[in-house]
């Protein structure tokens, strides 16, 4: 059987802009998913998810990750679920360890996640975050749903690239992500735009 | 205007959606029922000064929030989760 991958959100993508400022790439074929505790059963989530995934759940608006899984918060009692391992082996797996602790909702085809990075990364992000995204406000771990150019999304920051610039990641409903592109190209196209990880269908 | 959500922090008013002040909805079931509604209505004090009032941040936690707000300067003199 061929294997069925994921396509990218976007259908096209301009190539970006000469320069070395910022740079963009997808990342695909992740495994996304909403979580929410049940009432009154935050606590045994949390033991559950400390004791097989080796993540803390975060109590405030913050990036962690875990073996072979990463958490964004995005209110109370409520967090964003990645994994590398989009595969139904997985799903099943992360259904039944949180059980009856947690309501989970499959987002996997519904939000696009982009990682961002380059010296001028803030300067583009700037133009459309209404948010603090300086490095005194907004720190490696930090997390903040919100909205870009009119688009909600959600922006986490992960550790800086090896050149000391900063490496944000934003999710964002997929059927947004051609809006998404469009702003940010153009927000970024003064600084250079590079994609990375250029999907081979595109 | 800059609202601080307990979970979000301090966020641009254009995140939140205003609801209305927190005065609670009359009884449908009360003998004074349609009267109990026209005053809830149409005749709603309107305070110059503080006021509590529900927002939600739909652009951020999508919490409902319990905000007392100065109604003369936009000052927000607290807020918290309506639930809590
Ligand atoms: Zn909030």
């Amino acid at each position: 059987m061929a294997e069925l991958s994921p396509t990218s959100a976007l259908s096209s993508v301009p190539r970006g802009a000469p320069g070395g400022g910022v740079t963009i790439m997808e990342r695909r074929g992740l495994a996304l998913m909403t979580m929410q505790a049940r009432r009154g059963q935050e606590h045994a989530l949390r033991s559950r998810i400390a004791q097989s995934c080796q993540a803390d759940l975060p109590e405030r608006p913050a990036f962690v990750t875990g073996r072979d899984i990463a958490f964004v918060g995005l209110g109370p009692q409520t967090w964003f679920v990645m994994s590398e391992a989009d595969t139904p082996a997985f799903h099943a797996s992360f259904r039944s360890l949180v059980g009856g602790t947690a309501s989970i909702s499959d987002q996997s085809g519904g939000y696009a996640v982009f990682r961002v990075g380059g010296r001028a990364t803030r300067e583009a992000l700037a133009k459309g975050f209404p948010i603090d995204l300086d490095g005194r406000a907004f720190n490696s771990g930090d997390a903040a749903t919100t909205i870009v150019s009119h688009i909600g999304a959600t922006i986490w920051r992960r550790e800086d690239a090896p050149d000391g610039s900063a490496c944000f990641e934003i999710s964002l409903f997929r059927s947004l992500a051609r809006s998404f592109w469009h702003w940010f190209s153009e927000s970024a196209a003064e600084y250079g735009l590079t994609w990375q990880d250029l999907p081979a269908d595109l | 205007m800059r609202i601080r959500c307990p979970y979000c922090g301090e966020r641009d008013l254009s995140e939140y959606i205003y609801h209305g002040d927190m005065a609670a909805r009359p009884d449908p079931a009360a003998p004074d029922a349609q009267r109990r509604f026209y005053e809830a209505v149409y005749l709603r004090d309107n305070p110059a000064g503080p006021h509590e009032e529900l927002w939600y941040h739909a652009n951020g936690c999508r919490g409902w929030l319990r905000v007392r707000r100065d109604t003369r300067t936009h000052e927000i003199l607290d807020t918290a989760f309506a639930g809590s």
